[in-house]
């Protein structure tokens, strides 16, 4: 064998999205006059249900999907351009970010037509939030050892059980959540299945878990003899763990994964600028975009391959280790250049960045999937068993 | 294998190179290299193939494009590079561009700032010109009055002290001191053999990180210990992920390397490849060392001739250092509202 178990075949943003890339500069200028660094910091977890309908009505959420449901009918590419140019600026994405980027795309797909009709125009407009309901108390890494069930019953279906880490359950519309329609968790992947609930129907107690912030963000959910309509099944009953594994060189090569915390760059160049620069500070900027630029090459592969109808899950595996382990050494680069007070300053915003960061990126390595779990399933890949 | 004819034509000028290199050159041969055994034959036999001209244009060679040649490098690269071929398709480029004659052998090339005076005489220094030994030619650029000139000069009467190197491939410093020219001709000011040659290395390096990993993977599924292929635990996984991981960044770096400098942007296309595979380079020698243990560090175990050589390549044509620091003055000196335009720009991708 001579060959890489890897490709990358370099792909290009097409010049015709500038224009686009500039409005989305523009809108953004407009709109981040008042985002303090605390908020910028969160980046595609910032949950603002106004900035998301300001962005729906600019026809930046749901791109590429059909007008018949919403959508804009834009390429895939045009979509990666607004969501870098929102993450670079740390806008607070978080109220459509799930949803565009993973429970739309999953109705569309798997949903019916009902589902489709109603859901995904409320999603395009920025009105519909979802929140993902994968983890439980015992099932972590071992998701697919999860317990919570739904049961058919004669008016549909009946859930039990809990989640738990589902970041913004209280604020959001829907979830998407994976249960045991069959069989038992010994039986693992087998059995599961994906519903969409309606956060209101009776039954759902949801619990605030704070964080080390200090802000709540996720949340433990208990269902207790939920009822949820027959036509809640999203796609085939059984086959939702397949279903969400497709999803997944989506979620793990997108820009999210290299550029969470990329707002320190800037603020710590402006800052080195301020104070003097020697040359192990010029290496340090000088090696973080090297990685930038190349993970976005990565990353713009994987699109690109996917548009093909290519699967690169091992590309986006790797693309996201690396991408996590950049964001996450982030905050230890900007402490070395700057040698920055422990002190959070409100009216300093590299420090309040800098504030939110630090504590908030031990997170990166942990959701979607955590590194170790991430480098088994690429040396799984690379034929190690 | 491959059927040639489906190929476009980077990979099958690879797959003729594989095939050669494949039949030609093993451990035992790159080792006879390192301990100076003469490269003639197999030098004859590459150029036969017609790959040695791959980037020239001007009606010379079949002027395809860095990206084209990648291919190519990362095959010399698998093989431990046993020849001076990657200098020598930068030099029958930049000799090819100006107009002048490309002399027949290996050519070395330098790629530190020389002086040239109103005789065409060259004088300067360069510590380290790796395969200069066995080279015909070595090609550099010389200043005079601010114009850069591409000089030729021949190997047979240079003024050269053997170097040690990491690689061991054999290598010269030398000291020119008003040497005369074999031939020189002006050339254009963005001519930057330091940025081409960092972009050959990093080329090289991916290749070489490629076949580190495919030996990794096939020691851990072989190796037992406690009863067990040590690639079982996880410990041992991770490492074998880090240099995955490694070798991927290192190519996606060259082929944004070889596509930005088709497209002009030699520098920083350049700067960034050298410095993602160098970094790589640094990473994946560690995660493969500590996979094959003891073995691995020994003299007969072919781990040691690759590892070496990405030692090797990571600090020539400007270390991972080097470019980071260019790379982070530029950035820092431009501004805060500059990187992310930098990062994006269209015009990059021309
Ligand atoms: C900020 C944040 C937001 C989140 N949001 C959501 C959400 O919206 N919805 C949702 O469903 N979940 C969410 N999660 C949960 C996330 O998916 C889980 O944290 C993750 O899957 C890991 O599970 P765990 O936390 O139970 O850790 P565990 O699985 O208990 O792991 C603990 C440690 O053991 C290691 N480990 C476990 N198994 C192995 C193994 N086989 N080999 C080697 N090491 C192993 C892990 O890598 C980790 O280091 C969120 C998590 C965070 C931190």
């Amino acid at each position: 064998m001579l060959s890489s178990p890897f490709h990358f075949p370099s792909y290009h943003v097409p010049p015709e999205t500038e224009g686009l890339r500039e409005e989305v500069r523009e809108f953004l200028a407009e709109m981040s006059s008042h985002w303090s660094g605390w908020d910028i910091g969160h980046s595609w977890t910032g949950f603002n249900r106004e900035f998301s309908r300001e962005v729906g009505k600019r026809g930046w959420i749901g791109m590429a999907w059909s007008k018949a449901y919403g959508g804009h009918e834009r390429s895939v590419v045009e979509r990666y351009v607004v969501v870098e140019e929102m993450l670079a600026a740390g806008a607070p994405v978080g109220a459509h970010w799930v949803a565009d980027r993973q429970s739309g795309p999953l109705i569309l797909r798997h949903g019916n037509e009902a589902q489709k009709q109603t859901l995904l125009p409320r999603i395009a407009r920025g009105e519909a939030a979802f929140c993902i309901g994968l983890s439980e108390p015992d099932s972590g890494s071992d998701l697919a050892s999860l317990r919570a069930r739904a049961e058919k019953v004669s008016d549909g279906w009946l859930l039990n059980g809990r989640k738990i880490w589902t970041t913004y359950a209280r604020e959001c519309d829907f979830m998407i959540g994976l249960f045991r329609s069959s069989g038992s968790p010994e039986q693992k992947q087998k059995g599961l299945s994906q519903f969409l609930i309606d956060l209101t129907v009776p039954g759902i107690e949801i619990n605030p878990i704070r964080d080390l912030t200090g802000e709540s963000h996720f949340n433990e959910i208990v269902f207790d003899n939920v009822l949820l309509p027959e036509d809640s099944l999203v796609g085939e009953e059984g086959n939702g763990w397949a279903q969400v594994n497709a999803e997944l060189a989506y979620e793990r090569s997108g820009p999210d994964r290299y550029l969470s915390s990329y707002p320190l760059l800037p603020a710590a160049i402006d800052a080195l600028n301020e104070n003097t620069m020697d040359r192990l500070s010029a290496r340090a900027v000088g090696l973080a975009f090297t990685d930038i630029t190349v993970l976005r090459e990565m990353s713009l592969s994987i699109l690109n391959q996917l548009g093909e109808g290519k699967t690169p899950l091992q590309e986006a595996a790797v693309t996201k280790l690396l991408g996590t382990e950049l964001e996450q050494d982030m905050p230890e680069l900007v402490r070395s250049l700057l040698d920055c007070s422990p002190s959070i300053d409100p009216h300093h915003t590299l420090s309040h960045m800098q504030g939110y960061l630090t504590q908030s990126v031990p997170s990166f390595s942990l959701r979607g999937g955590t590194n170790e779990i991430m480098r088994g399933i690429i040396a799984r890949g690379l034929g190690l068993r | 294998m491959t059927d040639a004819t489906d190929l476009p034509i980077g990979e099958m000028l690879a797959d003729q190179l594989q095939r050669l290199l494949a039949r030609a050159v093993d451990a035992k041969r790159l080792t006879a290299i390192e301990e100076g055994a003469p490269i003639t034959e197999l030098w004859q036999e590459i150029e036969a193939l017609g790959v040695t001209l791959a980037l020239a244009s001007n009606d010379i060679g079949a002027d395809l494009g860095w990206q084209n040649c990648l291919p190519m490098l990362r095959t010399l690269g698998w093989h431990g590079a046993p020849v001076p071929l990657a200098e020598s398709l930068l030099a029958s480029q930049v000799l090819a561009a100006a107009g002048m004659d490309i002399p027949a052998g290996a050519l070395a090339v330098s790629h530190v700032a020389f002086t040239l005076d109103g005789d065409n005489c060259v004088s300067g220094s360069d510590g380290l010109v790796s395969w200069l030994p066995h080279c015909s030619h070595l090609v550099g650029v010389a200043v005079r009055n601010k114009q850069k000139f591409l000089f030729v000069v021949s190997t047979t009467d240079l003024p050269s002290q053997p170097v040690d190197s990491f690689a061991r491939i054999p290598a010269a410093a030398i000291t020119l001191q008003a040497q005369a020219v074999a031939q020189c001709a002006p050339v254009a000011e963005s001519t930057d053999l330091l940025a081409s040659m960092a972009l050959l290395r990093a080329a090289v390096i991916s290749g070489i990180l490629d076949r580190i990993l495919s030996l990794t993977i096939e020691y851990a599924n072989t190796r037992q210990q406690f009863g067990r292929p040590i690639g079982k635990f996880q410990a041992i996984q991770h490492h074998v992920a880090e240099l995955a991981m490694q070798s991927a960044a290192a190519q996606a770096g060259v082929i944004f390397g070889c596509q930005q400098m088709d497209v002009g942007n030699s520098v920083s296309g350049a700067a960034i490849a050298k410095v993602r595979a160098s970094v790589a380079a640094t990473a994946a020698a560690s995660a493969a060392h500590q996979v094959f243990g003891a073995i691995g560090v020994t003299e007969e175990h072919e781990l040691q001739l690759l590892t070496r050589r990405l030692w090797q390549w990571r600090g020539e044509a400007g270390s991972d250092h080097f470019w980071a620091e260019t790379l982070g003055r530029e950035v820092i000196a431009a501004g805060s509202h500059n990187l992310w335009p930098r990062i994006t720009d269209a015009q990059l991708r021309a």
